[in-house]
């Protein structure tokens, strides 16, 4: 099946005399109702990556294909179409003066019908539950409640493709969770694409594959499991350890033996359960 | 904590609030005109009246309007003041070196009195029952015949509501960055003119790096979310014109022909 | 130096249509050389109560008493001062406080606001500069040509310049990725350890709370619902998720264990008190054998 984003030999630098380029010979494909999380230490390039994608920003060489079609500088604006993007900063991107205003946007812009808008607004709004809020103004919003109307604003468009460039790194624990598990149920109900920007291994944890970028080049690939098994690497990586590896740790500094693979939670106490008090 | 009512709106359901915004920038701008026509006490009377009524129609208490008046006293007493010393015509009760009081003069300064006050009640009017964005929506539907002049009707009107969205968010940055720098032993409100001033320096350059770092999030978040300017865009937010809308510019209408012929 | 909190109200904009009780009968006591934590949902009056501990605001009722200074609402304000250089908060996104033109000059701010000579600040900057792990080539570099983690550490040097008794942290880490924080929290641990330096932390992460803290504050609503040191506060996984409050990452684990059958006298709150209690399990089943 063809892949649904396709990126081959990508080269970019942010200024032409860098030392260092921002993006390395970048290659790798996406399939479509894949979630993808692209992790990595600051500087790595990801959020770099992402805007290649939509076109924000163009590479130096290589080729993006978005849904088959190749991107360049005239069809930019056909692909923004098929790619939904949520950035980091919740108030930098609400540009609305209130919720539905701002959901809207989007639509204005691709010069929807006024009747559509207001379907597509109304049904946007629900599925990120915050219709209740609709008249609301930003200033009287959480940061997860803002990122809930930037991804409304996304899903009213109808795009194939969502891509969040960290867009929970600036919310508290509770925020997170709102968006994480609204991009759960949105891809679930509309089989999107996900490609996620993020240092959070709970968000990373979702995705079918993850992609490991380092000084902009991209180093590794593989599922949660294998990447998670990585150990203490997984901070270079830009990621916290998951708690059953901080324990495994702690264990093997008290002479204990642990099993080498990775265990999830639930997987972990089983272990222990069976080797404490089962012997 | 966003504690003022930017622009002074307070919200309510009055036959003034539920106009049309465009309407009442209209209205508010005619009555300035028309207040010109004005020339003797049944005149202002007239206006005056009207005037009353429409803040009767806002349901907004009086006091609010009076408030209004409260910075420009000064100004008003000033001018009221010069009229009265100044101006010559009919009995003269009062002279003294280059001041004369006379009929004309109390007479006049009555009148300039008036006009103050009826000009600052209606726009006060105005700003009390129309939020802000609003305001700027009417704005924007009345420009738009410059557009045939190149005058970029849309990109003033976009760059309005944004600045309009932003206030807020800008006023609780502005207190948090003063909390930060009271912190560090900054004083805002003490001392002579230039060290006031110079306080202001550690709060205003945070805000300006602040807010151009935002607008150019902003700009890439407008460009991620397909805008290319104004060419091809429909509008989600309209205005409705009423029945009531129409009543309220005959009235106005009526208050002309009145004023006309009451003048003398 | 102890700050304490005696019966403190305080009302936003009180005699007004917008008045908002934000805190009520508040009694606290932070202990000099300690290591508080305040937790709480969104709105339970944490920045409020934060903003008292160096005068920023006064209360509406009640004493507040920073070392040997007594805060009370008629208080003049004209002497407050002296107290910031005493208390010094660093604020949620500190890197937004950065104005001057070098990093040097921006951290001798502070220092300088209270009456420290130009040398003596110089010196210091470079010596903050050297404690929140950047290096001297720093120093004459514009503060905006660097990236957001190190605004952020120039932010704290700069505070950290006024060589203050007591450190307020609201949600240090905010914003930076895993390695960013743990550098930072570390960093602060030592400034504890090795300075003697009291530190108040502002945090949503229970996780820094179970490592770090040796008292815990819970806010809701403007009223403390629960203190003492953090083993107690969080015993009760119920009563945390009840109040909407995070739970440590070993605790929520321990308590999977709990499940299975597994006894603990007190709920383990990091892997490592986790792995002392599984030790004596793992031993107990080998002498079994």
């Amino acid at each position: 099946m063809q892949p649904i984003i396709e990126l081959k030999n990508i080269d970019f630098n942010y200024q032409p005399e860098d030392a260092s380029p921002a993006l390395k010979d970048v290659s790798f494909s996406i399939q479509q109702g894949e979630w993808i999380a692209i992790i990595g230490h600051n500087g790595s390039g990801k959020s770099t990556l992402a805007k290649t994608i939509n076109g924000l920003l163009l590479p130096a060489s290589g080729s993006i294909a978005v849904g088959g079609k190749e991107l360049n500088e005239t069809n930019v604006w056909d692909i923004r179409r098929m790619v939904g993007m949520v950035f980091q900063n919740p108030d930098n991107q609400f540009v609305g003066s209130t919720v539905e205003d701002d959901v809207a946007f989007g639509l204005e812009n691709q010069g929807i019908p006024r009747e559509e808008m207001l379907v597509r607004v109304k049904d946007a709004l629900e599925k990120v539950r915050m219709d209740s809020f609709a008249t609301r103004e930003p200033a009287r919003l959480s940061g997860g409640q803002k990122q809930r109307v930037a991804i409304a604003g996304v899903v009213a468009l109808r795009p194939d493709i969502i891509i969040l460039d960290e867009a929970t790194s600036m919310l508290d624990p509770e925020g997170r969770e709102e968006v994480i598990s609204t991009i759960k149920k949105i891809k679930e109900e509309s089989n999107l694409t996900v490609i996620s920007i993020t240092h959070d291994i709970d968000e990373a944890a979702n995705a079918n594959r993850i992609l490991v970028m380092k000084q902009g080049e991209l180093v590794g690939e593989g599922t949660p499991a294998e990447i998670f098994s990585a150990g203490t690497d997984l901070i270079q990586m830009g990621l916290d350890l998951p708690f059953p590896e901080k324990l495994k740790i702690a264990l093997k500094k008290r002479g204990i033996d642990v099993p080498k693979e990775y265990l999830t939670e639930e997987r972990m106490v089983d272990w222990l359960w069976t080797s404490v008090l089962n012997k | 904590m966003n504690k003022l009512i930017f622009g002074r709106y307070i919200p309510g359901n009055s036959f003034i609030h539920t106009m049309d915004p465009r309407a009442k920038l209209v209205a508010s701008f005619y009555f300035i005109g028309i207040i010109f026509l004005a020339n003797n006490w049944q005149t202002y009377a007239m206006l005056t009246i009207f005037t009353l009524f429409a803040i009767f129609l806002s349901k907004i208490n009086i006091r609010f309007f009076i408030r209004g008046i409260k910075p420009l006293i000064w100004l008003i007493l000033f001018t009221v003041a010069l009229q009265m010393l100044f101006t010559q015509g009919g009995e003269v009760y009062f002279k003294w070196g280059i001041f004369t009081l006379t009929e004309f003069g109390i007479m006049n300064g009555l009148m300039i009195f008036c006009r103050f006050v009826l000009i600052i009640f209606m726009s006060t009017l105005l700003t009390l029952t129309t939020p802000p964005l609003d305001l700027s929506d009417a704005i924007e539907y009345l420009l738009r015949p410059l557009k045939v002049l190149r005058f970029p009707v849309h990109e003033v009107s976009l760059m309005l509501s944004i600045a309009l969205r932003f206030v807020p968010t800008l006023m609780d940055e502005t207190e948090k960055i003063m909390n930060a720098q009271r912190a560090r032993g900054v004083d805002f409100g003490e001392g002579n003119l230039i060290q006031k001033m110079k306080a202001v320096v550690p709060l205003l350059i945070p805000l300006f790096v602040s807010s151009f770092n935002r607008a150019e999030d902003l700009a890439t978040a407008m460009e991620a979310r397909g805008y290319q300017g104004g060419d091809g865009r429909t509008k989600y937010r309209i205005l409705h014109w009423h029945v009531k809308d129409t009543a309220v510019m005959l009235a106005f209408a009526a208050l002309t022909a009145v004023l006309i012929l009451l003048r003398s | 130096m102890d700050i304490r909190f005696e019966q403190v109200d305080f009302t936003y904009q009180p005699n007004t249509p917008f008045e908002q009780r934000a805190l009520f009968d508040l009694n606290l006591t932070i202990e000099d050389g300690s290591y508080t934590a305040i937790v709480g949902h969104t709105g339970s009056g944490k920045s409020t109560l934060l903003q008292h501990l160096n005068a920023l605001v006064k209360p509406t009722k009640g004493t507040v008493r920073i070392g040997d200074r007594t805060i009370v609402p008629e208080t003049n304000n004209k002497n407050l001062k002296p107290i910031r250089k005493k208390v010094g908060i660093v604020f949620q996104f500190p890197e937004a406080q950065l104005f001057e033109e070098t990093v040097a000059k921006d951290i001798a701010f502070g220092p300088k606001n209270f009456g420290v000579s130009e040398e003596d600040a110089a010196s210091l900057a470079a010596e903050m500069l050297g404690l929140v792990g950047l290096d001297a080539s720093y120093l004459e570099r514009s503060p905006f040509e660097l990236s957001g983690g190190q605004m952020r550490r120039v932010a704290i040097a700069g505070v950290l310049a006024m060589e203050p008794e007591v450190l307020v942290l609201d949600e240090p880490t905010a914003g930076l990725d895993p390695q960013g924080r743990k550098e930072m929290m570390e960093m602060f641990q030592r400034l504890h350890e090795e300075r003697g330096m009291t530190i108040v932390l502002v945090t949503h992460l229970m996780d820094d709370v179970a490592n770090y803290a040796d008292h815990v504050i819970v806010l809701e609503k403007g009223k403390i619902v629960k203190s003492g040191i953090p083993q107690e506060v969080f015993q009760n996984i119920d009563w945390l998720k009840e109040k909407q409050l995070g739970v440590p990452t070993a605790a929520s684990f321990a308590e999977k264990l709990v499940n299975k059958g597994m006894n603990f006298d007190h709920l383990p709150l990091t892997a490592d008190a986790l792995a002392d209690e599984l030790l004596k399990g793992f031993k107990k089943a080998g002498e079994g054998q």
